[in-house]
This record gives C-alpha cells, structure tokens and sequence, in this order.
C-alpha cells in the first residue's frame, strides 16, 4: 500500500545539520579529553581539537555542496558525471571502505565501553554483534527513517555529550 | 446514481459505492440477479417476497387510493418507523385522489431497479409500488430501536462534554454536526462489505484538510472489500499502514468533542455504523498522550500532566526491564542500602528476578483481562481477588518479593493511566520484549530494544505522515501543543505538521 509522499522526499537543513554533526561527533567524543590529556600533557589540547574540527567541517562542507549540486543523486552517480568511470568506482569504493571501517570502530568502541562497565565477562564479539543487529534493522528501513532517527536522538544526545565534555573538562582542568 | 433522486436529499446522502460493488445484487450473489420491475404489482410483491425469502418479518400491505389506484408498502418490521408509515404514508395514501403519488415525507425517491428497493427496504426505508408502473418509489421511513447518547465507557473525564457515540450512524453524525455547524463539514458516505452494507462516512472539513490526505483515505477506503465490515477495529486494521507494528497509527474514540477537535486541526474522521467507535486519522506518537480534557483545563495542570504521562508511558515500558537489569546484571548501580534491602526482601524468593518479573506481569495482564470479562456485579471479586490473594499471599508464601509487588503495581497505575487504551495495551505488550532483552543483555539490553523501538517509530508512517511528526520532522511551531500546552490565546494556528489549507485558527495574530 502505498502512501503519499510527505516531509520523505526532501530532507530539510536543519535535519540534514543534526545528522552530519551526531556523525562527525561520534562516539569519539567520549574518547578524545582522555587521549587529548594523554598526548599533550598541558592545556595545548585545543588547538589540535580545532584543526581537527577544522579538517572535518571542510570535509562536510564538500560533501554537502556536491550533495546539494547534485541532488537527488547517489554518491557513484555523482562522481561518474564529475570525474571518469574508474575513478568514480575507485573513489566510491574507499568511501564505501570508510565507512566500512567506521562503523566497525563506532560499533567496537561502543561494545568496548559497555564491557568496561557492564560485563565483565561476556566476550567482546557478542556485545557488538547485538548492536550490529539494531544496525540492520535501522537500514533495512528507509533513508528518512535513518535522518528521522538522528533528529530524534541528536537533541538528546547532543545535550549529554556536552555535559559529559563539561565534566571532563573539568576533571582535566582540576588535574593540571 | 439515479437521475430520479429528488433535489431535497441531504447533501451527504450521496452513495459513493466502490464501482465493484455496486454491479452486484442485494444477496452479493451475482448469478442471483434481480429482473426489472413489471407493470403488475402482484408480480413485483411476488418477487419481492421472493427474493427476501418470504422473510416473516417483511410487510407487504395493499390499498387502495381514493383515486382507485393499487398500491402496495413494503417495509421490514422493526427496522421502520410504523407510527410514520401508518399516519402519513398509508392515510394519505388512501386519501389521494390525484393520480400521481404524493406523499406528505422528506425522503423519497424512485428507483427501477429491485436491488437498490430491496436495499432500501433492508435499511428500513419502505417501498411503494404502483400498479401499471414498473418501478418504485423509496421513502425514508428508517426507525428502529437505538441506544441514548451515554457517557463514553473508555473514555470518561472529570471535565468535558459526558456525550458519547452511539451505534446508530445518524446519531454519530449528528453528534458531530452538533458540534460544528460549519457548512464546509463534509460527510462522504458510502456502503462498504459485500453482505453487511456497513454505512462509512469519511468526515471533514473543507478549506482546512489537506487534499493529498483525503485521497489517499478515499483510495484506501476504496480497497475495502469483504462481505463484512466488522466495525472500526476492522476498518483500522484494513485501512492502517504498518499493520505488523504494535502502535496504533489510527485513533479510536467515542467522544464526538475528540473527533470535531481533530477534524479542526486538518484531520479526517471515519464513522462507521453499529460501533460507537469511530476513527481519527492520521495519527501520530504523540497525539497519543492528549486528552480533550488537556483543553478544557488550565494550561499549566495540562502541561504538568502531560509531562506526567510520559514519564508514566515511560515506566510502563521499562520499569519491569529495570528491576530485571539491576538485579541480575549490575547490583553495583544501586545505592547500597537500597541493595540490601532488596536483598533483603528477597530472601528466601526461589525464582531469579526474570521469571519473578514475568510471572508477575503476566498474572497483571491476565487480571486485566478477566476484570473485562466478570460480569459487573462480581466486577469487584477481581480486585479482592487480585490485590489482595495474589499480592499479600504471594509475598507471604515467599514466592515473590514485595519489591515486585510495588514494580508491578506501578507498572499497571501507569500503563492505565495513558488517556487511549489502545496505545497503552500496546506499550504493554512491548513491555515483555523489553523485559526479555533485558534477561539477556542487562542495561545494555535495554539500551538497545530502546533504540530498536526509537527505530522502529521512526520508520512508521500514518497516511504520509510520519509517526514521529512533529518531533523528528521537525515542526518547532507545533512543539507549543505536544509536551507543552501552550496557553490557547498563543495557540493561533492548526498544527503546522498536517499542511492544512487555513493555516490560522484566530486572526490578526
């Protein structure tokens, strides 16, 4: 049965904005004061979070204005009109290959962390394999689906990670 | 239809029949098809009778008009009005001279086709025939036995209209009429099932509705076909459009005040005879915890409430799951009093915490079930029975702990404390899914069927409209009225999510 499509077919800014940063933020904001402290040893650390952001945010912003050019198009369509076939293929295929090591880290670093805590005993495989399984059910619904989701937690997310960081700065902040 | 009707019909008498149905006969049997009308009345009675089976119920009465006309009534006993054939149709009848048929009733009209008469006959209209005239005449003489507009039994508040619907068709659209003399209220009403001709009317209200909405209802509505439309469950379930999810994605109600609220706000009624349950669509996650009584009431006891059900919708779903997850996973995460205490309490208990939690839950919703069906006067055995057998025996013989007793009963007080049932038994059902992953995976476990669950209401649609409207599509101006209310003087326009045509509801805001 279909319905009528509505708020599906176009995704609006400030969805798209939630879902790039809940991506970008990542998991790996629950580990970056810790390896920050580690590596710099002094209050430097902001500096490299800002070339780092910096990095990012130009990498999105690229993506987003080849994204909004060519709207409506999958990545591999896009990349066959702006460059040759092969390399369109072997462009696609690492895109296809980070993302592929990015969510084995997002889903190993998420596993890793409820076995710090959680269980002790349960075999690091089992953890993940449980969270790959919610994965696969958010996938096999629809792309809208997906960005509805990310709107959804991004608030809620967004506001808990930022008390985290605050706590970990200070922590931090008291240590040195 | 038919070229005969007379221009006084009501305007939403219109019969928009799917084109399937209208081709077969009044017994859904297409082989078994009607022949025309003949001049000769003994043979039109004759066929008539025929083809209601000489029911005994059926009353075929002859006169004859001052005129020295031939006429014959026919009508179903107890499906008409008597008092109004015999007063007005068969003495004026009698009395006529005129050698056309004039008779002092609102409705009426001609037909030539024997389906459409004995449809008319089974819906209580009476039929007229002439002798020498090969077709007949329906009057509106429907008038059987209905039930008094009541208090709803599902749904009553403390402050608010106490009408409720009825299983009479007519008096439900009245009541909705009643409420909003608005001349762009519109009732599209058509005859769905094949043997039952259910009356269907799809409500709304013209200007404000979006079109694609009503389309695509009238599309689905179209697809309706089986010989019986068992009331609006089964008009919920054909019309919905994920009917493997648990949530309703079409509301329920038999309060008239709910569904003219809603038919305001851009949405479309469905009312459906012989149910006092009539539909509201489209539906979304949150539109589940409003009551109408949010509005009748000041708007920061509204907003505290509501806050209130969340959080109780909340504790409905997972606080089972919880129990579960800090006794058998993380005893750590208690404070340690508590912990003992619990330990304490629980001695002695020879089940672990699942199937504790399980068999609790379980006997909960087995007591639900039976307090619906003991009849009213041993109504209250069940409360004896459950509360105090189950609860205090229970905890004395040391089979479960008084924890979860107390986990049990908040669980129930909160699950019935969400203003529609059917989103509640819903959220219960979820419950034991919750309660299993977090058997298996602790906190973790919880974690994950509440993503899974987050996901899943994500992916869920209700005519076009996502179910997570206007929280995960964003609509920030509909956020005034969702865990808020906002007070009505700021409430200035319809909620922005249904795309309504007027989009204010107050001017010069």
């Amino acid at each position: 049965m279909d319905t009528f499509e509505y708020g599906d077919d176009k995704i609006g800014s400030r969805e798209v904005a939630m879902t790039i940063s809940s991506i970008m933020i990542g998991v790996g904001i629950l580990t970056l004061p810790r390896l920050l402290a580690k590596d710099t040893g002094s209050s430097d650390g902001w500096i490299s979070i800002l070339a780092a952001g910096f990095i990012a945010a130009m990498c999105g912003l690229v993506i987003c204005r080849l994204v909004s050019r060519f709207q409506g198009d999958s990545f591999h369509q896009f990349a066959t009109r702006l460059t040759a076939r092969p390399i369109a293929s072997l462009l696609s295929s690492i895109y296809g290959l980070y993302f592929l090591l990015y969510l084995s880290f997002e889903v190993r670093s998420i596993a890793r962390i409820s076995k710090m805590y959680l269980f002790e005993n349960t075999p690091i495989a089992f953890i993940s394999v449980a969270f790959l399984f919610v994965i696969v059910y958010a996938v096999s619904g629809t792309t809208a689906a997906i960005i509805r989701l990310n709107t959804m937690f991004c608030r809620s997310c967004c506001s808990l990670r930022s008390l985290y960081c605050c706590s970990a700065c200070n922590w931090w902040t008291s240590r040195i | 239809m038919s070229d005969d009707r007379p221009a006084n019909q009501p305007a939403d008498q219109s019969v928009n029949q799917p084109p399937d149905q209208s081709a077969d006969s009044a017994a859904g049997d297409a082989a078994n098809r009607a022949p025309a009308f003949s001049p000769r009345l003994t043979d039109n009675t004759a066929q008539l009778r025929r083809m209601l089976g000489n029911a005994n119920d059926l009353l075929i009465s002859e006169h004859r008009t001052a005129g020295g006309i031939q006429y014959a009534v026919v009508c179903i006993d107890g499906l008409s009005n008597r008092m109004l054939i015999q007063e007005y149709m068969l003495e004026a009848l009698i009395d006529s001279e005129a050698p056309d048929l004039q008779l002092p009733v609102q409705e009426m009209r001609m037909t030539s086709s024997f389906d459409e008469a004995v449809i008319g006959i089974l819906s209580g209209d009476s039929a007229v025939l002439r002798e020498g005239c090969a077709a007949a005449w329906v009057v509106g003489t429907k008038g059987w036995s209905t039930r008094a507009v009541e208090e709803p039994q599902t749904e009553a508040l403390i402050r608010g209209p106490r009408a409720g619907f009825t299983e009479d068709f007519r008096t439900n659209t009245a009541l909705i009429r009643r409420r909003l003399r608005d001349p762009n209220l519109r009732f599209e009403t058509m005859q769905l099932g094949r043997r039952s001709r259910t009356d269907i009317a799809i409500v709304y209200v013209e200007g404000i509705v979006n079109d694609k909405i009503l389309q695509e209802v009238r599309r689905r509505i179209r697809t309706i076909d089986v010989d019986d439309v068992t009331g609006s469950g089964f008009v919920e379930q054909w019309l919905t459009d994920h009917f493997l999810s648990p949530f309703p994605q079409i509301m329920s109600t038999e309060r008239p005040d709910k569904v003219t609220a809603a038919l305001l706000q851009g949405k479309v009624g469905i009312v459906i005879d012989n149910t006092p349950f009539q539909l509201i669509l489209p539906m979304t996650f949150f539109s589940f915890f409003h009551s109408p009584e949010d509005y009748y009431q000041n708007w920061l006891i509204t907003t505290v409430i509501r806050i209130m059900r969340f959080g109780a919708a909340f504790l409905a779903t997972f606080l089972p799951a919880f129990y579960i997850a800090l006794l058998e996973y993380h005893h750590g995460m208690l404070p340690s009093e508590l912990a003992f205490s619990i330990a304490g309490s629980r001695e002695g208990v020879p089940f672990p915490a699942v199937v504790e939690a399980f068999a609790m839950e379980a006997t909960l919703e087995l007591l639900r079930e039976a307090g619906i069906r003991l009849p009213k006067p041993i109504g209250q055995t069940i409360g004896i029975v459950g509360g105090l057998v189950i609860g205090e025996a229970a905890v004395r013989a040391g089979v479960v702990s008084p924890i979860m007793v107390i986990i049990v009963a908040i669980t129930a007080i909160s699950s019935f404390s969400l203003p529609s049932y059917a989103f509640a038994i819903s959220l219960r059902m979820v419950r034991f899914a919750v309660m299993l992953s977090a058997a298996l995976f602790g906190l973790y476990g919880i974690v994950l069927s509440y993503i899974i669950l987050n996901i899943h209401i994500a992916n869920l649609m209700s005519f076009g409209i996502p179910y997570s409207t206007p929280f995960a599509p964003t609509f920030l101006s509909d956020w005034k009225d969702l865990i808020l209310r906002a007070p009505v003087r700021l409430i200035t326009s319809r909620p922005d999510m249904m795309k309504t045509k007027d989009k204010h509801r107050m001017k010069n805001k």
